[in-house]
């Protein structure tokens, strides 16, 4: 094969801004082991590969730090530049269409609920059937799970254990529905991320190259609890404060709390507590400047005048309202809570008069 | 509207849903004795450099110059938060610097390390071989190349230690 002198690669331009504009691509030479790192514009662009490309071929991995509060060094691309070299695809199916990366590099990030299953269409191709070399036979295929801290949304330090491993010949495998398999207490506090590694095999003086590391982060199911209020709590004066805490407010979602006169029945729309809606995400936050969030969200709300919507004696039910890009955003109950008014104090009694008689 | 998912429920669901091992177990091989490595090889193949604060990364063999008195500035595990090498750089400039190289050093010449070699003798600061500004690696001469054309064995001063690389 003639190998080119040069050659051409994507740069940034590609990627969104949730990843940092900075970046670098390590070439490796294949034949001697020479390491050569080329720092990256920040304004991206194609450029030409320095170094020329030997007889054996190249290896350039793209690296690039994370967000902002995310020091961590992801590799982003791999690309082997060699007589032969299998090609290895992972799409990542999610409800939520949110990505963090380009998916077209193979390094790249979705998301789910811990509730919501997801699916995989894996496809390999450029691999030799039959051939006695396992690189050129199959490509290495893992899932392996990582969990996060449940109140800082952080994996650092966490350790990553193996869920499953194969070897891929060539083809397209549609697996799923999945749910995740991470080892959290509680299948709905599920909070980590699965990462499916492929790997070309090391052989002919090319070390193991991953091929494609796509990964989805599982985020917690959000719960909502509530003080000051009991079921069927019964207020004959001001409702005093009560305080919402709100766990694991899904990083795209607008929550609220709600209340109706009567007994909980879902789907009922009631009025908005002022101050209660809580919006995360560029798709509830259309016009914000700065970048949206991308972990989940821990709140507390105290609601001072709850007596304001509970005006008239009677049954009321409070209830909070997430909407997420599950279910079509259609809003989901976390909680619900009933509670009596009642202001008026009966009592029975009886006025008499008694007439003084007349001298 | 619905009602969020409980756990009693959820595990019912999943419980109903079948694992990706059993999936992939029906549509792929099973792996040989043979493993290979999933992690980036970016770490095994790279110097760290620290300032305490932050870290840099630049290929393992393309230190040129260490002075013992810097020797603390190479660690062995990430330190701190990463930065890219030009911002490392210039925030360390009193006692890091970056050496052009020509190609022909990086690739094992030993007549072109032996000049840039001499030219570094004196420097106080560590020095990392770079190519057109990148970081890289210089190799070991060529097998069948005089001894004392070897930069490896020829430091370019007494408490200097170029890393190189084969």
């Amino acid at each position: 094969m003639k190998i080119p002198r040069a050659i051409l690669l994507a740069s940034l331009a590609g990627l969104p801004p949730l990843w940092a504009q900075e970046a670098f691509v390590r070439q490796t030479d294949l034949e001697f082991g020479l390491v050569y790192d080329m720092p990256l514009a920040s304004t991206g662009g194609s450029f030409i590969a320095p170094l020329p490309i030997s007889e054996s071929g190249a290896k350039f991995e793209m690296f690039a730090r994370g967000t902002a509060w995310d020091s961590n060094i992801y590799l982003l691309d791999t690309k082997l530049i060699r007589a032969y070299t299998p090609l290895a695809t992972l799409d990542l199916v999610s409800e939520d269409s949110y990505v963090r990366g380009d998916p077209a590099s193979g390094n790249y990030v979705r998301r789910t609920r811990a509730d919501r299953p997801f699916s995989l269409n894996i496809h390999v191709a450029g691999l030799v059937p039959g051939s006695a070399n396992t690189a050129e036979r199959a490509v290495y295929f893992s899932c392996k799970g990582s969990n996060y801290d449940l109140t800082t949304y952080s994996g650092l330090g966490q350790p990553a254990y193996l869920l499953s491993e194969s070897d891929l010949e060539n083809g397209d495998l549609t697996i799923g529905p999945l749910y995740h398999e991470l080892t959290t207490a509680t299948l709905t506090g599920g909070c980590g991320e699965q990462s499916y590694t492929f790997v070309r095999y090391a052989a002919d003086g090319v070390p193991d190259t991953i091929l494609a590391q796509p990964k989805i982060e599982i985020w917690p199911v959000a719960t909502a609890a509530v003080a000051n209020i009991t079921v069927n709590q019964l207020f004959i004066d001001r409702i005093p404060a009560i305080v919402l805490t709100l766990l694991h407010l899904y990083p795209d979602s607008r929550t609220y709390a709600q209340v109706y006169r009567g007994t909980a029945v879902l789907g009922t729309t009631g009025t908005v507590v002022e101050a209660s809606e809580r919006r995360y995400g560029r798709h509830y936050n259309p016009d914000q400047a700065e970048e949206p969030t991308n972990v989940p969200q821990d709140v507390s709300i105290s609601i001072e005048d709850l007596s304001k919507y509970a005006a008239a004696d009677g049954t009321y039910t409070l209830e909070v309202i997430t909407e997420t890009p599950f279910f079509g955003r259609a809003p989901e109950r976390l909680l619900n809570i009933t509670f009596n008014v009642d202001r008026v104090i009966s009592s029975r009694g009886q006025l008499s008069t008694a007439e003084k008689p007349n001298p | 509207m619905r009602a969020a998912v409980t756990e009693q429920t959820l595990r019912k669901q999943a419980g109903s849903a079948t694992t990706l091992n059993a999936l992939m177990a029906a549509k792929s091989k099973a792996v040989g004795e043979t493993r290979p490595s999933t992690e980036s090889s970016l770490l095994s193949s790279s110097v760290i450099l620290s300032d305490g604060e932050k870290y840099t990364l630049v290929p393992a063999g393309s230190i040129l110059h260490l002075p013992a008195t810097h020797r603390s500035h190479v660690v062995e595990k990430p330190q701190g938060d990463f930065t890219f090498w030009p911002n490392f750089l210039q925030r360390n400039a009193t006692w890091l610097a970056a050496k052009e190289i020509p190609l022909t050093m990086a690739k094992g010449d030993a007549k072109a390390a032996q000049q840039v070699l001499h030219e570094v003798a004196t420097e106080r600061r560590v020095l990392v071989a770079v190519y057109k500004n990148g970081p890289i690696t210089i190799l070991e001469p060529k097998p069948g190349a005089a001894d004392a054309d070897k930069p490896a064995s020829k430091p370019a001063a007494a408490d200097s230690k170029p890393t190189t690389k084969r």
